[in-house]
């Protein structure tokens, strides 16, 4: 990964009320977005799927009669993540990271390729493009960033612990960031949602109690983010329910496989 | 999952697939063999009822929207309630709404739905410039009056047969005011009724409740309810209220006598004034502030009957319809009569000038046995029954009440070979 070099023509003054989404077709990043847009926010969405978010952002600008652009970022295809940095020259208000990939378990078990896969969509990848924005904004002194992470990152289970120690990893990433850009007033949100019903999870069930709308989490992430809550674990239910399995004994919670 | 439309009758399993990827759409379009596209489920039974049904619900864009020209272009799933949201602040509403803003576009194409102006602007689908739509084979085409023009006019009324719409643009009606001024006059009898229909067409918005529990002298007495748009400048939107009734009644709350107080009460206390404002909401959705007013009807479910038949034999068809509902000692407990005016050339489309009704009956032993013998009257006065509505005709019925079914069935053959879309009405019917 090459740093960004020609940073010239960069448009070095924070944009007073941009928000952009990395993982611009993602559910959770769309619905945020739609909060921010509704509160004024122009939204720069950025992904890989040109042509559904083309049609969201339009959605977005008809809606909320605010501007909207759409970026095209693959972050697994290393020309087309350079390219993004380096065409995408200014420095947003808030940046969501919504990236992300649940991947096969049991593939990940015996295929390198699936476990490297889940590691870096999930983290790896995701680096480079933080960092250039956080030292951007370090820079500016403003600015803010929302990681979404997951409750699979709180504990290791056995059915999916690429993706958890993955979730994992960006807990600690975003809190060490949180703890150093803190000094130059930007903010930094991590979310972990649990379970919520969105296109990486359609075809798992779940108990009804235990399942999260995308909406509401929305409206969540938009309420603490206004309050300046560091970490969201949403919905609520997660939060107990992590309260009890964090403070599990390992024997114990060994035994509760599944 | 358990899906049944609006009269809960029939209930079924159905795999609903509900997805706002436009390629994984046609992935499965492509792949699967039978499936029925669906919305809000407020057509009244099996319209939008298969093995898989193909939910629109996440598909409800605005890709859209000119002022000047006044058209919109959204995706299929966006209800009529999100539409006008959207619409009235900036001084417009839909052309056309059916009686609940819980609908979507893309069930209001398939149905090309109609309103209480009928009888001055026709139906929704003749405000529908051009949709697109997936096709069987996955493949996204445009249709409009100038391009598949055959499509376009299979599509607006085909009841999801054949694709599943994606978006479409459409005109919507400019106002000057969210509020109406309504004029309710009473009818003693079915004749009064008819004649003051009549006497006021020039109004805009017309409809008519009828008591279906009176016979003799005050057979087919009523409340005409009669509408125009103010022109006081106030868009107004309103708070969603609801009073819920998400609860199943016992199957015997409903029996001949609520029905009988019912229609007694509404008579008398509704309408004491003859004049008076009422916003649009409550003009033109007055059953929406109980939501799932339908479950009153208990578990067996209700169907709803709605027929069309030409001016000249209105008279003696509703008459003879409710003789046969008297001697079923049966009584509808939403009676709905209006004027239709010109019918349009979609292929499936229901209107045809002349007098419609609309009632609902719970199903009970007797109650298709019923409506058989409505049929046969329906049959001989050049009359039809809405799709939309329909939970029980015969194929023969249908066949010879929709004129331009070959014209439907020959595009259908050529976009659509192996049936894929297809609903449990339309193998009911050999649509
Ligand atoms: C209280 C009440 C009042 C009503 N009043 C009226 C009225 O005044 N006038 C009137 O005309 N109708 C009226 N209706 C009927 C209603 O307007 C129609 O049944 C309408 O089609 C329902 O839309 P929906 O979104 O619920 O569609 P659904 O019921 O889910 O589907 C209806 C049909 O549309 C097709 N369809 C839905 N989405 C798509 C899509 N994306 N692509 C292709 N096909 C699709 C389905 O396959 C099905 O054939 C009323 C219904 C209720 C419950
Ligand atoms: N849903 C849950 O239950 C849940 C729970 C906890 C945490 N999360 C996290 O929440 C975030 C959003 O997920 P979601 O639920 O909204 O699911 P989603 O809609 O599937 O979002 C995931 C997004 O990641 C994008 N993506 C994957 N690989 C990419 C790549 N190489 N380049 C660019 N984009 C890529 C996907 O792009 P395409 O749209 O183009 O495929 C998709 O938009 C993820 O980080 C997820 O891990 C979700």
């Amino acid at each position: 990964m090459e740093e960004v070099k020609n940073l010239d023509k960069f448009d070095k003054k924070t944009k007073s009320k941009v928000c952009l989404v990395i993982g611009g077709n993602s559910d959770i990043g769309k619905a945020i977005s739609y909060k921010f847009a509704e509160d004024g926010y122009e939204i720069h969405l950025a992904g890989r799927s040109i042509s559904e978010m083309e049609r969201t952002a339009k959605d977005i600008t008809n809606r909320y009669e605010v501007e909207s652009q759409v970026f095209d970022l693959d972050i697994e295809d290393n020309a087309s993540l350079n390219n993004f940095l380096y065409s995408y020259n200014q420095v947003p208000k808030i940046v969501i990271y919504a990236i992300g990939y649940l991947g096969h378990q049991k593939l990940a078990e015996n295929s390198i390729d699936e476990a490297n896969r889940i590691i870096n969509i999930n983290f790896t990848y995701q680096i480079p493009i933080i960092n250039h924005f956080a030292n951007l904004m370090e820079e500016q002194k403003n600015g803010n960033i929302i990681i979404i992470s997951s409750v699979a990152g709180l504990r290791g289970r056995a059915t999916n612990y690429f993706y958890g120690a993955s979730k994992s990893a960006m807990i600690a990433f975003a809190s060490g960031l949180r703890q150093r850009l803190s000094l130059s007033n930007v903010f930094v949100m991590s979310v972990l949602p649990g379970f919520i019903r969105t296109k990486m999870t359609q075809d798992i069930e779940a108990p009804k109690l235990f399942i999260g709308d995308v909406v509401k989490v929305a409206s969540k992430v938009f309420s603490a983010f206004k309050k300046k809550k560091t970490v969201l674990i949403t919905p609520f239910i997660y939060r107990l329910l992590f309260l009890v399995i964090n403070n599990l004994p390992e024997k114990l919670f060994i035994k509760l496989k599944k | 999952m358990k899906i049944s439309g609006w009269g809960n009758y029939p209930c079924i399993d159905s795999e609903v697939i509900s997805t706002n990827q436009i390629y994984y759409l046609q992935d499965i379009i492509r792949k699967k063999q039978s499936f029925i596209p669906s919305g809000l489920l407020r057509s009244y039974s099996d319209s939008s009822l298969n093995s898989t049904t193909l939910s629109s619900l996440k598909l409800n864009r605005i890709l859209s929207f000119d002022n000047i020209n006044q058209a919109i272009t959204c995706e299929s799933g966006i209800s009529f309630q999100d539409l006008n949201n959207f619409l009235i602040p900036k001084g417009f509403f839909v052309p056309v709404t059916p009686g609940t803003k819980f609908i979507t576009l893309g069930g209001a194409i398939a149905s090309d739905v109609h309103g209480k102006n009928h009888h001055k602007v026709g139906t929704f689908g003749n405000f529908v410039q051009s949709i697109r739509l997936i096709l069987a084979s996955g493949e996204i085409i445009d249709c409009s009056r100038n391009y598949n023009q055959d499509i376009f006019k299979a599509t607006i009324s085909g009841m999801g047969l054949t694709g599943f719409i994606l978006d479409a643009t459409f005109r919507v009606q400019k106002i000057k005011s969210t509020n109406f001024s309504v004029i309710t006059k009473k009818a003693n009898s079915l004749e009064e009724m008819l004649e003051l229909f009549n006497e006021y067409m020039y109004y805009d918005y017309s409809v008519a409740w009828m008591d279906t529990s009176e016979f003799g002298k005050s057979l087919g007495r009523g409340v005409l309810i009669l509408g125009k748009e103010l022109e006081d400048n106030s868009f107004e939107l309103l708070p969603n209220t609801k009073l819920n009734m998400s609860f199943m009644f016992p199957n015997f709350a409903l029996n001949h006598i609520t029905i009988k107080l019912f229609n007694s009460l509404y008579n008398s206390i509704s309408y004491k004034k003859n004049d008076f404002i009422a916003n649009f909401d409550k003009f033109y959705y007055p059953l929406d502030i109980l939501s799932n007013w339908n479950k009153i009807y208990g578990k067996n479910g209700f169907v709803q009957y709605q027929f069309v038949v030409p001016r000249e034999h209105s008279y003696k068809t509703i008459k003879n319809i409710m003789q046969i509902m008297k001697s079923y000692k049966q009584s509808s407990f939403l009676t709905v009569l209006k004027f239709f005016g010109k019918s349009n050339d979609f292929y499936l489309s229901f209107p045809e000038e002349g007098f419609t009704l609309a009632m609902d009956f719970p199903i009970r032993i007797n109650t298709f046995d019923m409506l058989n013998k409505m049929d046969d009257v329906i049959l001989s006065n050049n009359g039809k029954l809405y799709l939309t509505k329909d939970a029980r005709m015969s194929k023969e019925f249908f066949e010879s009440t929709y004129s331009n079914l070959n014209k439907f069935r020959e595009i259908k053959s050529i976009i659509d070979p192996n049936n894929k879309f297809s609903s449990l009405q339309s193998k009911r019917l050999g649509i």
